[in-house]
């Protein structure tokens, strides 16, 4: 094919990709903002897999609100506006506010026939002790105690009150809020605190709609605090995260990306103080970049805010090879375009092929976020090479830029430093300085893979959220267990050893209250097994003494004996219940925790018990972070030894040693260095070493390929161009997000790095 | 529920929703009273009423011990935090408020009647207050229908400088018929035993 026909089948395929682009945006592009959407879970089991996505999609949905009030009326008040509000809104599914009325009176009716087989956990304890006694003596004490709850119908068919005690025995409503007329409510601090729940939609999660929610929320909360002067309000839920976050994320995107371009102009203005480098070098990178989202969004149909971060930097990357084209017109002896290009053209080459070795390396890491990171990157490079390419040296008509002496004299000092016989001396000490520094630095590299850290969630979200679980002893997140069995009752039966298992600890404090769906019934075995306890350690024994003392005639008939109480009844009447199955049958179950203050007990306690499984997303996920970090120090040494061979096979193996010393000296040194400044080795850290290998690469084989004479030229290209990458990715460091922050730092240092070594990379003439 | 009834009952006991001629004796902030009761509760298809006696201290703000004597010793302690009941000196069973709708609320009623502000029971209740010669009478009736957070009919309450007399209705002809004697105010707290079965409740 000729060269025109690439030029026009390249130009007809950016003008397809920016339609596209173009369409996408209209239709209001779809952007990820979840850090956690970036991992994977590694699930082995299919089952375990669904229902740990189940129970964080349900999570992830709910909203807590808490409306306070010195005033009881008024928070009741405003907690139904509050709640009227929110239902309009089409983002929300479902706002809890009232508890349903009469469920306690449902519940009574459906236990009452098993009430011989429904021990509470207390009562049973005695019962095994063989201390019948005591629950006699209970019984009389209450009949003929102050008030009596029972009348003597209940009275005559429950004589020991087992009933009313089973159902105290089972978990509150909902944490540390009592049911008032129907509203969650906790009096403290003064005040009147009322608990909203709320699901969001589905949809809520694209960054578009979350935001709009949370405007509405937002001034749903402005308009009820002016009505009711003195009414906190607080608000709690991943959505809330998820949303400041990835409103954080694309304004870091947005400041960062511009900060880049700003930079690149000035940087532009100042080297070739002509404007036409600069539009031509911005028409390489826009085609660049619009490709690589073009592209991206169809393949991945919904792009992570941090891959779009990463995508905005790639402006510092992509105009490295206009910048190398334009500086090689700088020089005293540059030809003509064409010329030009084909002179440098096998730097170019090698540059683009050694980074995209770094970037698709990303593709063998199983992280859908870097896959599109990677995506988004190699596509981007592709696209403004082709444009630089196939069009710069022929839109590049007005000829060379007047070339610019001053600045090639003191880039060349940079190639000096290391390759003229009098200056060695200095360079050697630099290189040797980076070792020492590197060196007092290994011993202080610790790494760090805390989400919640690396997240950098807002604080004040935080704070409102703490404040709602000071309160309620509710929240969102946290840990919890999953319960699995053939059947429900085999799961019930199992969520009982839980049960077991836990209650010591909970004595000690690991953890508040498991809420399990044993506290809602028996498992058909334990009902049988209450049955028989009652009968012959209760009744035998006791019965005639109450009979006796109270003159009651008893009608014990065991209406329930003939079939257990069912899972699926109780559930169907019981809404705390329904909320912790995840299937119908209640195969797979919830048990949710209060607050866990010793995780790793609850683990190690539970590790052997068949079919739980506990599940700390926050830790799992750092153990995941841990391990990707692993994995992407390998990827490195994997880059490396691919981009060696690759190397190897241009400048055999000694001349590949040689290119590649001064992009792995610098990855080598960077977290050492970084180190003594107290920055630890991170996820994020270890995949911007594998760029930090990529693009130091490009400038030691632009040093490798320079021809004698030209080296000048060379070495202003590798400072523009690290300037500009340092403009975009040193300035991730900006960023307010852990994460984005780490991998800027790291950039930065391994950048600098890389530039100053360059030069060594360069043929030696003797 | 059961406190919901003792506590609005204890309201009435210290200071009965009628003000008329004969006012009952003021409970000084920090005092208490206390005196024998004997309780006569009539269930329906028992043959003879079950009785019990023992004392009773109630402070104000603190809350309430209900002791039975006869026919089984065993004791109840009520307060804000939630209700513990004794058999003998053992605990036999422990309730916070947390797991009582509605105790909160009424345990505000009790302290706001000590008070002598009575919106707080005539949101519940429809009071009617009659004088007579030799004392008070009051009748309440619950405004919403008999439920699981106030399970009775009516309230009967008689007395003179104090209650006298409570009778507990409820639905299906039970009810418990209180007669309280030996009243004694007590001024300043009581004592350190009571003081710390009182703070022990419900935790």
């Amino acid at each position: 094919m000729s060269e025109r026909a690439l030029r026009l089948l390249w130009a007809l395929a950016v003008l397809a990709a920016f339609g596209h682009l173009a369409w996408r945006i209209a239709e209001g592009p779809r952007i990820g903002t979840d850090l956690l959407a970036l991992v994977p879970h590694e699930e082995s089991d299919a089952d375990l897999a669904e229902a740990r996505a189940r129970v964080e999609m349900d999570f992830a949905g709910r909203l807590f609100f808490m409306v306070g009030h010195p005033d009881a009326a008024t928070a009741r008040r405003a907690a139904g506006e509050f709640a009227e509000a929110l239902e309009r809104s089409p983002l929300v599914r479902e706002v809890r506010l009232r508890a349903s009325d009469g469920m306690a009176e449902q519940l009574g009716t459906l236990y009452f026939p098993h009430r011989f087989a429904l021990l509470a956990p207390n009562d049973r304890e005695r019962l095994l002790a063989g201390a019948g006694e005591e629950l006699r003596d209970r019984a009389l004490a209450q009949i003929f105690g102050l008030g009596l709850v029972a009348g003597q119908g209940l009275l005559a068919s429950d004589p020991f009150l087992l009933l009313p005690a089973y159902f105290q025995s089972m978990p509150a409503p909902a944490g540390e809020m009592r049911l008032i007329d129907g509203l969650l409510t906790r009096e403290a601090d003064g005040r009147t605190y009322i608990l909203l729940i709320a699901r969001a939609e589905g949809s809520a999660f694209a960054l578009g709609d979350q935001t709009a929610l949370v405007h509405r929320i937002g001034a749903i909360q402005q308009s009820l605090a002016q009505h009711h002067v003195g009414l906190s309000l607080h608000r709690a839920g991943a959505l809330f995260h998820a949303e400041a976050g990835g409103r954080r994320g694309l304004q870091d995107a947005e400041r960062i990306g511009l900060l880049s371009l700003i930079g690149a102009i000035s940087l532009y203005l100042l080297v070739f103080r002509r404007l036409r480098q600069l539009l031509l070098s911005l028409l390489s990178v826009a085609t660049g970049l619009g490709v690589a989202l073009s592209v991206s969004f169809a393949l991945f149909g919904e792009l992570h805010v941090v891959a779009i971060m990463f995508g905005a930097s790639l402006i510092g990357v992509s105009v490295d090879y206009a910048v190398h084209y334009f500086v090689s017109g700088l020089d005293e002896s540059a030809g003509a375009p064409r010329e030009r290009l084909r002179r440098i053209l096998p730097g170019l080459s090698l540059g683009l092929a050694t980074s995209l070795a770094g970037y698709l390396a990303l593709l063998l890491t199983p992280l859908p976020g870097l896959h599109q990171v990677a995506a988004i990157s190699s596509l981007g490079l592709i696209g403004a090479f082709l444009t630089v390419v196939l069009w710069l040296p022929v839109l590049d008509r007005a000829g060379q830029a007047r070339p610019a002496p001053a600045l090639l004299r003191r880039a060349h000092a940079l190639w000096r430093l290391w390759h003229e016989p009098a200056q060695r001396l200095a360079g050697r000490a630099l290189l040797l300085g980076i070792i020492a520094a590197a060196l007092a630095g290994s011993p202080f590299l610790t790494a760090s893979d805390d989400v919640r850290r690396l997240q950098s969630l807002d604080p004040a979200l935080v704070e409102e959220e703490a404040e709602i679980r000071r309160l309620s002893g509710l929240g969102p997140g946290g840990a919890y267990f999953l319960v699995f069995g053939e059947n429900g009752e085999q799961a019930l039966a199992r969520a009982e050893a839980l049960e077991a298992r836990i209650a010591p600890l909970e004595r000690e404090g690991a953890l508040d209250n498991l809420t399990s769906a044993a506290d809602f019934l028996p498992s058909p075995a334990r009902q049988a097994e209450n049955r028989r306890l009652v009968r012959e350690r209760l009744i035998a024994r006791h019965l005639g003494e109450i009979e006796a003392a109270t003159g009651l005639r008893t009608r014990l008939d065991d209406e329930g004996a003939a079939a257990p109480l069912a899972l699926a009844a109780v559930a169907d009447r019981n809404p705390l219940l329904a909320s912790l199955l995840l299937d119908p049958d209640g195969r797979m179950q919830l048990a949710l925790p209060g607050a866990v203050r010793d995780a790793a007990r609850l683990r190690a306690a539970t590790a052997d018990l068949e079919g739980v499984r506990f599940v700390d997303p926050a830790s799992d996920i750092s153990g995941l972070f841990a391990l990707y970090r692993e994995r992407a120090l390998w990827l490195v040494a994997i880059a490396t030894f691919l981009i060696g061979l690759l190397l190897a096979t241009r400048y055999g193996m000694t001349g590949a040693l040689r290119v590649m010393a001064p992009p792995v000296l610098a990855l080598l040194a960077t977290q050492p260095i970084l180190a003594l400044f107290g920055h630890s080795l991170t996820f994020f850290s270890a995949m911007a070493l594998l760029l930090v290998l990529a693009i130091g690469m490009d400038y030691a084989l632009f040093s490798r390929e320079t021809r004698p004479g030209h080296e000048a030229a060379t070495m202003l290209a590798i400072l523009v161009a690290g300037a500009t990458t340092l403009l975009s990715f040193g300035l991730l460091g900006l960023s307010a997000t852990l994460a984005v922050r780490s991998f800027g730092t790291t950039m930065l240092t391994g950048i600098i790095l890389a530039i100053l070594l360059a030069p060594l990379a360069g043929r030696w003439r003797r | 529920m059961t406190m919901t009834r003792v506590l609005l009952l204890l309201a009435c006991l210290i200071r009965p929703a009628d003000a008329a001629p004969e006012m009952p004796d003021r409970l000084e902030p920090g005092a208490f009273l206390e005196g024998r009761f004997r309780q006569e509760r009539v269930l329906a298809g028992l043959e003879r009423p079950l009785v019990s006696e023992g004392r009773f201290l109630v402070a104000p703000g603190l809350g309430l011990i209900w002791r039975t004597e006869t026919p089984l010793s065993s004791s109840m302690v009520l307060t804000g935090a939630g209700m513990d009941q004794y058999v003998g000196e053992r605990l036999a069973m422990r309730l916070s408020a947390d797991r009582l709708p509605g105790l909160a609320r009424l345990h505000a009623a009790l302290a706001a009647a000590m008070a002598g502000e009575f919106q707080a029971l005539e949101r519940d209740f429809d009071v009617r207050q009659e004088g007579s010669a030799d004392g008070w009478q009051a009748r309440l009736i619950p405004r919403a229908a008999p439920s699981a957070t106030l399970p009775f009919a009516a309230i009967v309450l008689r007395g003179h400088r104090h209650v006298e007399q409570a009778e507990i209705h409820r639905d299906g002809g039970d009810m418990d018929r209180i007669l309280f004697s030996a009243h004694r105010i007590g001024k300043g707290p009581p004592d350190a035993a009571d003081l710390e079965l009182l703070s022990r409740a419900g935790r």
